[in-house]
Order: C-alpha cells, then sequence, then structure tokens
C-alpha cells in the first residue's frame, strides 16, 4: 500500500496549512502517477515546476517530447477558455515592473467553437490610448494580419520571389529569394524559375531594368509572356526597342 | 568556375540555365537541372567559360547526343528533403 508522510520539522516553529474550501466542492491535488513524474514547488528557489524535479523558472513546465509533427496535438501546455463565447480569448499576458495591467498579450481567439476555427492575436501596449491594442494576427486560414502604419490591421499579401540578375553575357545572378535558376532564352529573354510554386499562375510580377552602366535608360521595358506563365516560372524580356540584355534586372512575385 | 545547365529549346536555340545560389546550397545543380530543364529535355551541364563568346546566342547549336547528363523531369518542384 502506498503511505502518505506529512512531517513537521523540530527545529522549525512555522505551520503548514492545508485548509479546506468553504463550500461543499471538493479541492484536488493529484500528484503524477506515472513513474519520474514531477510536481514539485520548490521552497528554496519558490518555483514550480511540472516534469521536472529542478525547475529554473517560476513555473517551468518540462516534458521529453519526440514529436516533430506540428499537427499532433501537444501534451506540454495548454491554456483553455472553457467558455463557449465566440471571439472570446484564451489569453497570455505580459507585464513590467509592478503595474498591475499587462503590457502585452498573446492570445487564441476562437472563432467557431464548433469547427474549431481560432486566430492568433499579438498586442503591445497603446501608450496613448493607456490600454493594450490589437497589432497582428494570424486568422484560423493562415492570413498573416498586422497594423503598421496602414490604421488597421489588415493581411499582408508577401512577395513570394525575387532576383536580381545581370542578363549581359551570358547573365549571372547577384541576390535571389526562392528562386532556382534563371535561363536565359535568347537575347532579352528570359525564364525565371521558382524554388517552390505557388498554388497557381494568378500572380503579380514587378519588375524594373537598366540597360548599362552609361546611363543608356530610354524607352526600356520588361514584359511578359503571360501565355507561358506557369504556377512554378514566368518568362519576361528586356528591351527597348527590341529584346536587348540589360545589365540589371529586378523582378519580384506577389500574390 | 561557375556551372550552367544547356538544353536545346523547341526553336533549335540552346537555352542556358543559371542556377541561384540559394538552389545550388540546398538541392545541388543535378536537382535543379531535373526541376528547371523542360520535360524530356536532354541537357549538359557545363562551365560557363565553355558557352561562345563571340556569336549571339541566337546562332549558337548544340548537338543533342552531346546533351548526355540527364533530362528535364515532370515536376517542377524540388523532391521532398529526407532528414539523414
Amino acid at each position: 500500500m502506498s503511505k502518505v508522510a506529512i512531517q513537521g520539522d523540530p527545529s522549525g516553529s512555522g505551520t503548514f496549512t492545508i485548509a479546506a474550501p468553504n463550500s461543499n466542492s471538493n479541492v484536488n491535488i493529484n500528484l503524477p502517477t506515472v513513474t519520474g513524474g514531477n510536481f514539485i514547488v520548490s521552497n528554496a528557489s519558490g518555483n514550480v515546476g511540472i516534469g521536472t524535479s529542478s525547475p529554473t523558472a517560476r513555473l517551468d513546465v518540462a516534458n521529453t517530447s519526440t514529436n516533430t509533427t506540428f499537427s499532433t496535438v501537444g501534451n506540454q501546455l495548454l491554456i483553455r477558455n472553457a467558455g463557449t463565447t465566440v471571439d472570446a480569448y484564451a489569453r497570455i499576458d505580459f507585464a513590467g515592473g509592478s503595474a498591475n495591467n499587462p503590457t502585452a498579450s498573446i492570445a487564441a481567439q476562437i472563432k467557431n467553437y464548433g469547427t474549431g476555427a481560432t486566430d492568433i492575436v499579438f498586442g503591445t501596449f497603446n501608450t496613448g490610448a493607456g490600454t493594450i491594442a490589437e497589432r497582428a494576427r494570424i486568422t484560423t486560414d493562415g492570413n498573416f494580419q498586422f497594423n503598421s502604419g496602414y490604421g488597421s490591421v489588415a493581411t499582408a499579401f508577401g512577395c513570394r520571389a525575387w532576383v536580381n540578375f545581370n542578363g549581359v553575357g551570358g547573365a549571372s545572378i547577384r541576390a535571389s529569394g526562392n528562386v532556382s535558376s534563371v535561363a536565359r532564352n535568347g537575347t532579352g529573354d528570359y525564364t525565371v524559375n521558382m524554388a517552390t510554386a505557388l498554388p497557381d499562375n494568378n500572380y503579380v510580377v514587378a519588375g524594373l531594368s537598366r540597360e548599362d552602366s552609361t546611363g543608356n535608360h530610354g524607352n526600356q521595358y520588361v514584359t511578359m509572356r503571360r501565355n507561358v506563365m506557369t504556377s512554378s516560372s514566368f518568362r519576361l524580356s528586356t528591351g527597348s526597342s527590341s529584346a536587348v540584355d540589360h545589365v540589371e534586372t529586378m523582378v519580384a512575385v506577389f500574390r | 568556375m561557375t556551372q550552367v545547365i544547356i538544353y536545346n529549346q523547341d526553336n533549335g536555340i540552346p537555352a542556358v540555365v543559371m542556377p541561384t545560389q540559394e538552389a545550388l546550397d540546398a538541392h545541388g545543380i543535378m536537382a535543379i537541372a531535373i526541376k528547371d530543364v523542360p520535360y524530356g529535355k536532354k541537357f549538359k551541364i557545363i562551365d560557363a567559360a565553355e558557352l561562345p563568346q563571340n556569336a549571339p546566342q541566337e546562332a549558337w547549336r548544340i548537338d543533342e547526343t552531346l546533351l548526355t547528363d540527364g533530362v528535364g523531369g515532370v515536376s517542377n518542384e524540388f523532391p521532398p528533403q529526407i532528414a539523414e
């Protein structure tokens, strides 16, 4: 049979109290029953440890998960709003100094209890209003929204690929992002291949080019060949009155 | 030494594929060639210095039998990375 021991220190005079609530409900403290489990309140450090016998912070929740699949439900820490009010938050607040009110927050906003749709909201302190204001949001369908001078929190549409290359002399690539290669099909005629494809070919390409280093920049163009755009590549031409290699061509893809 | 990939386009003019450094670091030139060379086109990986310097690309011609390093693949995406 398991044993329960409560032992006082003969050299001390303090009182350790476990008090029942002033109600008819029960209060439980359930210690781990698994081998190696820990629930520690450290008198020396003032730290609380769950899953560790040596907590290194005020609350140290430790596990030894080997799960590398994000879609798999974790088992380390769960912040739950047990209510069912749509748009209510399950929230973590941050504060500095002795202020009673938090000055920053991260929260999950439950959009639909039936489907599980949930946004993640980030807030910081609005010193003018004296309250926390929503600054950024990742919606349940993966859109990243933020307010950075827009006046409201709105979806940010990112640059999905970019490249800066020299088309003269066989062409060379100065720098790129999400581009695997640039093919020179002929004079002033290039195909940009993206490393990771987009969902379709209805994206936008913005481009600028410069013909040479002597300031020759009149009537120049970067044009697209829409009929050969795919989800992973697009073809462009540089030139003036005809296709010409330019020393600097810069293109960016948005969607 | 800068390596490039060459293949013959449908119009007979060779195309020169220049890999980006980011793709070389992540996948290597052979994987880039298989992904970015059109499906079914034979390709060759050569030193960029071997490209003709005194003729426009439109005048180049490459014997198909010299394109022996591989063939453009079906997919236009890199294969998934496998953790070692």
